[in-house]
């Protein structure tokens, strides 16, 4: 039997608090979602890193041993990837999350591929799932009916529209104006990149699917996704956040992302819409208003362009907004105007 | 008319909360109009419906504020502008035994998707970005509408520039430099090209003033309180900043500068003062000193650059008062400020020297 002592242990391994507490164990039943999984690298391919817990991104070589969890993944530019019990895999993320991969972006290589060694365990030799090391959901928050907190989401209209960057420009303008920032990724497959790009803006508290037991939230009932979302935002509040930002995986078309925004004006006081032109604004905008989801402003790459902007700010009669903007006080703003609707 | 105000306490905070009068007439809904200066909202509104000035400041209003709350705040800042305005203004006019020309401030001016925080002084000519408004010939404050929350306060406090008694004081400081010193030699000038940049003296100057008025050398410790009193962007007037610090040229920052020029008056009223001397008399020695500077004639690119020298206002200075002198010169000699040589050569001499910080 290996031990784990040369082990990589991936992001999505993070909030484990003892690892050295951890045991290499074997596979009694097939692991489920979210189970901890420790795999051998076969074959390097299009992950030749694995981003440690720490967020460095750890050269991977054939024979390496990696701990992650079993999960899903859905990206339209990357990887399209099941949680498929056996005892080949890949590695689906840099992040960690192991599934099989069937069929990706054409400018992406093979995944790397894995063989699964056994479950992680604790000394009991009971294997260890993401669920373990859960946050405990935040008492329930006291408040008047319209004083909910400070929150905005950010939906974009696919992969790489600029959502997370929208997400940064809101964070960055809340911190410039003194107030304390939050960050929630509400959606989305195990990788540290937007989390750290979350602190990197100014944000004083962050949380992600990871904190609250998934690795990756493709295939979850859409109800947990939800009470998860209602659960990040009290989460934030509780550990101080006065303004916060959800940020939604993929594009509006993608199922979980679809449920979700249908359900965001309970959650938050706006939407801000990234798109990467002024297309997907006019019909990310029509879609999201007919659920009723009320939305602020239109930002993401479209703004890289200021004659797209323009046609995208003309066809939805929003702001359209830069992320520089929003961080120079736009953000500011957009909890301004709602606050004063209500 | 009764208006609610804040009054300088010393302490780290806007101020005390209080009542006064104030000789203001309400000239249109968001407008104070006084004898010395003229206080407009740019933002618009029915703001002054009251038969009084006595608002609420509303912890500062802002965006995350009620409409109401937000209507109180801006209504409290015009009188809370017009109060200290005025104070400032009639402050110089009787130190320079003639009223100064009328000011004018905008509030909540430059509103755009950028939120500003701060404040400017202008006149008529090219800035960058070019300014919305034709600016009155004799000049003109503009603050902006806030784009923060007052750091470090516990209950949140939206920074309204308006409310920060500071900031009017050291834009009206740059008023009341335009009209005696006028460091950029704009009576040379044509009206209608007049160069609103400022170096350090007129920075320094203006933060002096505003020290001197709020009866605390710690100027901005209210909205800069997060940063640490040693750090230059904080602006405390301290024995520690002496020429050594100078950054001249195009690297230069005319605030950091500048606090070495205001650090330097402090120091010097200070010493003025321990020297059983008059505190009102050092403070007319500086305005004689500031109207000698301005008073001479010649080509603006010459007389622009005279005026930048330290050494040569302080030479009005040691001119203005006699009796005075001696303290005075041994106070500006810690700082590292002579009368003689370029601001280089004074920097150049007192990193030479020994003496890290001066002893108040």
């Amino acid at each position: 039997m290996r031990d784990l002592s040369t082990a990589k242990w991936s992001h999505v391994t993070r909030r484990i608090p003892d690892m050295r507490r951890c045991r290499l164990g074997g596979l009694s039943s097939p692991p489920q979602l979210g189970d901890l999984v420790v795999a051998e690298v076969t074959r390097v391919g299009g992950h030749e890193r694995l981003e440690d817990a720490h967020g460095r991104g750890v050269r991977l070589h054939k024979g390496d041993l990696v701990v992650g969890a079993c999960g899903n993944r859905y990206a339209t530019d990357f990887y399209e990837g099941y949680h498929r019990p056996g005892p080949r895999a890949h590695l689906l993320t840099a992040g960690g999350v192991i599934g099989t991969a069937v069929s990706w972006h054409t400018s992406c290589q093979a995944p790397t591929d894995l063989e699964i060694v056994g479950a992680l365990t604790n000394e009991d030799n009971l294997p260890l799932s993401l669920e373990h090391f859960a946050r405990p959901r935040p008492p329930s928050p006291v408040r008047a009916p319209q004083a909910g907190p400070h929150a905005i989401a950010v939906v974009g209209s696919s992969m790489n529209s600029g959502k997370t960057t929208t997400a940064a420009g809101l964070i960055s303008g809340w911190a410039r104006a003194g107030l304390v920032p939050g960050a929630a990724k509400v959606t989305g497959s195990g990788s540290g990149k937007d989390r750290w790009t979350y602190l990197d803006a100014g944000a004083a508290h962050v949380v992600d699917f990871l904190d609250f037991g998934m690795s990756s939230t493709f295939g979850y009932p859409t109800d947990r996704l939800r009470t998860t979302m209602i659960t990040m935002r009290d989460t934030l509040v509780h550990d101080g956040a006065n303004a916060i930002v959800l940020e939604i995986a993929d594009g509006l078309l993608q199922d979980e992302t679809r449920l979700l925004t249908a359900s965001l004006s309970e959650v938050c006081q706006g939407t801000v819409l990234a798109v990467g032109d002024a297309l997907a604004a006019h019909a990310g905008v029509e879609l999201l208003r007919s659920t009723g989801v009320p939305v602020v402003a239109v930002s993401g790459l479209v703004t890289a362009s200021p004659l797209a902007a323009r046609e995208a700010a003309a066809v939805t009669g929003l702001p359209v907004l830069s992320p520089a903007q929003l961080a120079e006080g736009a953000a500011l703003d957009l909890l301004a105007d709602h606050a004063l609707a209500q | 008319m009764r208006a609610a105000v804040y009054l300088p306490d010393g302490g780290i905070g806007p101020g005390r909360l209080a009542e006064v009068e104030l000789a203001a007439e309400v000239a249109g809904p968001a407008e104070l109009a006084l004898p010395e200066v003229t206080v407009r909202d740019e933002r618009g509104g029915e703001l002054l419906h009251r038969p009084d000035l006595v608002y609420e400041p509303a912890a500062g209003g802002g965006p995350l504020a009620g409409v109401e709350a937000e209507r109180q705040a801006r209504a409290f800042g015009l009188a809370n502008v017009a109060y200290h305005a005025r104070r400032a203004l009639r402050f110089a006019a009787d130190l320079l035994g003639a009223p100064l020309p009328h000011l004018v401030v905008r509030v909540g001016a430059h509103s755009s998707a950028s939120r500003w925080g701060g404040g400017h002084y202008r006149l008529p000519g090219d800035t960058d970005p070019p300014e919305p408004y034709p600016v009155a010939e004799t000049g003109e404050v503009h603050l902006g509408g806030g784009r923060a929350f007052v750091p470090g306060t516990g209950t949140p406090y939206f920074h309204a520039p308006a409310h920060n008694a500071a900031i009017v004081y050291h834009e009206v400081g740059h008023h009341i430099c335009r009209h005696t010193a006028d460091f950029r030699a704009n009576r040379l000038r044509p009206p209608d090209d007049q160069h609103s940049g400022k170096v350090a003296l007129d920075e320094g100057t203006a933060d002096f003033l505003t020290a001197l008025l709020l009866g605390t050398p710690d100027i901005y410790g209210w909205h800069r309180r997060h940063i640490p009193q040693w750090d230059p962007r904080r602006r405390q007037l301290d024995a520690r900043w002496t020429m050594a610090y100078l950054r001249p040229k195009s690297g230069g920052h005319a605030h950091a500068n500048g606090t070495i020029w205001a650090s330097a008056l402090w120091t010097a009223r200070g010493r003025v003062l321990a020297h059983g001397g008059d505190g009102e008399r050092f403070d007319r020695m500086l305005m004689r000193a500031l109207s000698g500077l301005g008073s001479c004639d010649g080509p603006v690119e010459r007389e622009q650059d005279r005026r930048n020298r330290f050494g040569e206002l302080l030479g009005e200075l040691l001119a203005a008062d006699a009796e005075l002198a001696p303290v005075v010169r041994a106070a500006m000699a810690d700082h590292g400020i002579h009368t003689e040589g370029s601001n280089a050569q004074l920097r150049a001499r007192m990193r030479g020297t020994s003496t890290p910080a001066v002893t108040t």
